[in-house]
């Protein structure tokens, strides 16, 4: 605070400010990149671990990819915590349609009911950009990617995130049986097995953790489970955690 | 007398005479010939080197002859050569103006210097040092050998006043008179650009100052059409191309070697 | 909007064995309308290097043009060719004198430089819209599709492609990431610099 000085009482000092605004920003961008492939009765999915903020790190290990069912996987990018949410409430609805119909939903219902769940929001949405991945009813590959708002489409690949426009265009010279073909499933061959794997291990080494199997939901519905108990770290024994370093 | 009125340029005298340029042109009297024919199909130049000498280190002009490696003949663009008599100094910021003055048109028309524009740049700004400034003139005559579209092959003189004619043959630098003079008797219109060669180098025989007749004394450039692109092709012969030249025109002379006859 | 994307454009350059490539979209728009199909972006330097100029087309020209004059200054003076190394320095300083100023591009370079012992190694280099020199030993990109170019290059390229191969590979990924960006595309050319010939092919493009 400013003295006034005796011999000046007209000088009435104050600080100024002009007229202000508060604004609190409910959304804010976590960064990572998530993408997904599907093939003619396996579909491939993978996520990078890192959650950011700016330039800021905020953990090396924050899972983007969630199991739904034996058959589906759910992958979430955009604002973290509405992602960890969604995941939650998409988890929730599945539990009580297993309850009603003692069965999974199938795929491509979760695709749907992941609309109307994004839709109903259509007013303050969730800022996620959802890739949902496995296997259809009949047994094929499939891969539906939606907009915050719940616009969605099955595709034969997807990237999204901070790397989509890196990883897009090479997802359409490799996984395409044709660009912007209107196929929805690529065949299973050798270079695409190895180039998901190659793939999923790039994302590994960009600082990210495969989800092992967990990923790679195949017609085969035997599906290993999440081997780590807890999703906060992985076992220090792996030597993923070495290249972290 | 003309003391009182030769230490400005922007002087006249009482004869009506700018003295410092007629002073620069003296100092070009003393300096290599530089001598120039036009033909119908290119254009020659030769010139005598004045600095020679064992000790000379020629390393660099072994290849050279790209941009003129001498010291009287130069490329100013792909469709001009320039040769230069008088101080050496002067010549190569002239020829550096020169090089420059090209690229610019080239930048604003996207096409190349006609050799009489080229020739108008350099004359004004030499005019400029006669009248205002008070700068000493350049002490240096200029050959400007080229080729434009409009008026294919020229070839134009331009001295330290500022003016400039186009010529047909022409002569610059030490003994010019008595070049000239061979040159009106010799030059005939319509000649072809292998007899122009000859023609020069029989010339230059008889005009340097030196016995012996060969690279070390010689600078030599010629400007022709290519056939197939139509584009000036600019070249400065380098030494070996020089005694090759000179030996194919029964001109060469070595310091203890007897007189050939011409054939 | 940026102005470095009002027309649009994108250019990469790649190292191979012995040899470089450099390729070009050929589209100029006026933001989301396409005005040509036919605006190449990569001009020669010399017979050895190849300048990519992708930015406001006005200053494509511009530089073209700036850098034909300094590079012609440069080799009546110094009776030689200049080099890429040389010639990638020129373009840095040209666009740090406008540094206040600047020239809307982001200049890339690909040429063969002369080795001491007589050979000739594979060169590319990128600038930024200010001069700042990017050596890379495997690939640069620039453009409005620059992201992803990143990322098809990052994804196809290996060392010591041989030139048909390298030829492919700079193919794939220039016609892969144009395809994802609307500001880039409509044709592409492809230079393929070896010490002894340069071949020159267009792409059959989507022209959407």
């Amino acid at each position: 605070m400013l003295s006034v000085p005796h011999q000046q009482p007209n000088l009435h000092v104050q600080q100024a400010h002009g007229p202000q605004q508060r604004h609190f920003n409910p959304y804010t961008e976590n960064g990572g990149t998530i993408l997904a492939i599907a093939g003619k009765d396996f579909s491939v999915i993978a996520g990078d671990t890192r959650q950011s903020e700016g330039y800021s790190i905020q953990t090396r290990y924050a899972p983007k990819v969630f199991r739904l069912t034996d058959r589906a996987v759910l992958a979430v990018n955009g604002f973290a915590a509405d992602g960890n949410m969604f995941v939650k409430k998409v988890r929730q609805r599945l539990e009580w349609y297993r309850h009603a119909h003692a069965k999974d939903m199938p795929l491509r219902a979760i695709a749907r009911l992941i609309q109307t769940m994004l839709y109903a929001r259509r007013f303050f949405p969730f800022y996620v950009y959802n890739i949902l991945g496995g296997i259809e009813e009949d047994g094929t590959g499939a891969v539906y990617s939606f907009d915050p708002v719940g616009s969605y489409e099955r595709e034969a690949c997807r990237a999204a995130g901070a790397a989509q426009s890196l990883v897009q265009p090479f997802l359409d010279n490799q996984a395409s049986t044709a660009k912007f073909s209107t196929s929805r499933t690529i065949p299973l061959t050798e270079e695409l097995r190895s180039l998901s794997f190659s793939l999923s291990a790039e994302l590994f080494l960009s600082g990210c953790y495969p989800i092992g199997n967990q990923t790679l939901v195949s017609s085969r519905p035997t599906v290993q489970t999440n081997p780590y108990q807890s999703a906060r770290q992985p076992r220090m024994d792996n030597a993923i955690y070495h290249k972290w370093r | 007398m003309a003391r009182r009125y030769d230490s400005r340029t922007t002087i006249f005298s009482p004869e009506g005479r700018l003295y410092q340029i007629e002073y620069a042109m003296e100092a070009i009297s003393h300096a290599g010939t530089v001598l120039g024919v036009l033909a119908k199909d290119g254009v020659v130049l030769a010139a005598e080197k004045k600095v020679t000498g064992k000790l000379l280190d020629l390393a660099g002009a072994k290849e050279g002859g790209y941009g003129g490696s001498g010291e009287k003949i130069f490329l100013l663009n792909s469709n001009v050569i320039g040769g230069v008599a008088g101080l050496t100094a002067d010549a190569n910021s002239l020829i550096n103006y020169a090089r420059t003055a090209a690229q610019k048109h080239l930048l604003t028309y996207n096409d190349d210097i006609p050799v009489e524009v080229l020739a108008q740049r350099l004359c004004d700004m030499k005019q400029g040092y006669t009248q205002f400034g008070g700068l000493r003139p350049f002490g240096v005559s200029l050959l400007y050998a080229g080729y434009d579209p409009h008026y294919q092959f020229q070839l134009y003189h331009s001295d330290p006043s500022g003016n400039y004619s186009g010529w047909k043959a022409t002569c610059i630098g030490a003994n010019n008179g008595t070049a000239q003079s061979l040159l009106k008797q010799e030059y005939k219109d319509d000649i072809e650009i292998k007899d122009a060669i000859s023609l020069v180098l029989r010339v230059m025989s008889k005009t340097m100052d030196s016995t012996t007749l060969g690279s070390e004394k010689l600078e030599f450039a010629v400007l022709t059409l290519d056939p197939e692109t139509k584009a000036p092709k600019a070249k400065i012969y380098r030494p070996a191309e020089i005694d090759a030249l000179l030996q194919s025109e029964g001109l060469k002379k070595d310091e203890d070697a007897e007189m050939k006859p011409a054939q | 909007m940026s102005i470095m994307e009002n027309n649009g454009g994108s250019v990469i350059a790649m190292v191979g064995k012995e040899c470089v490539a450099i390729a070009c979209d050929l589209r100029l728009g006026n933001q989301a309308l396409g005005v040509s199909s036919d605006f190449q972006k990569i001009f020669p330097v010399t017979d050895r290097i190849f300048l990519g100029l992708p930015g406001l087309g006005t200053d494509v020209t511009t530089l073209k043009e700036l850098f034909r004059f300094r590079v012609n200054m440069y080799t009546i003076k110094e009776e030689r060719e200049i080099e890429p190394e040389t010639f990638a320095h020129l373009v840095s300083s040209t666009l740090y004198e406008h540094r206040f100023g600047p020239y809307f591009i982001e200049p890339v370079m690909a040429g063969l430089s002369k080795t001491p012992s007589g050979g000739f190694k594979p060169f590319i280099a990128a600038t930024d819209l200010i001069g700042c020199l990017n050596f890379a030993k495997d690939f640069v990109v620039a453009g409005t599709a620059s992201s992803k170019l990143f990322g098809v290059a990052e994804g196809l390229w290996e060392p010591d492609l041989e030139p048909e191969d390298l030829f492919e590979t700079i193919s794939q990924t220039i016609m892969n990431a144009v395809d994802r960006d609307a500001y880039s595309g409509w044709g592409c050319i492809v230079h393929v610099i070896t010490k002894d010939q340069i071949v020159t092919r267009t792409l059959k493009a989507r022209m959407d």
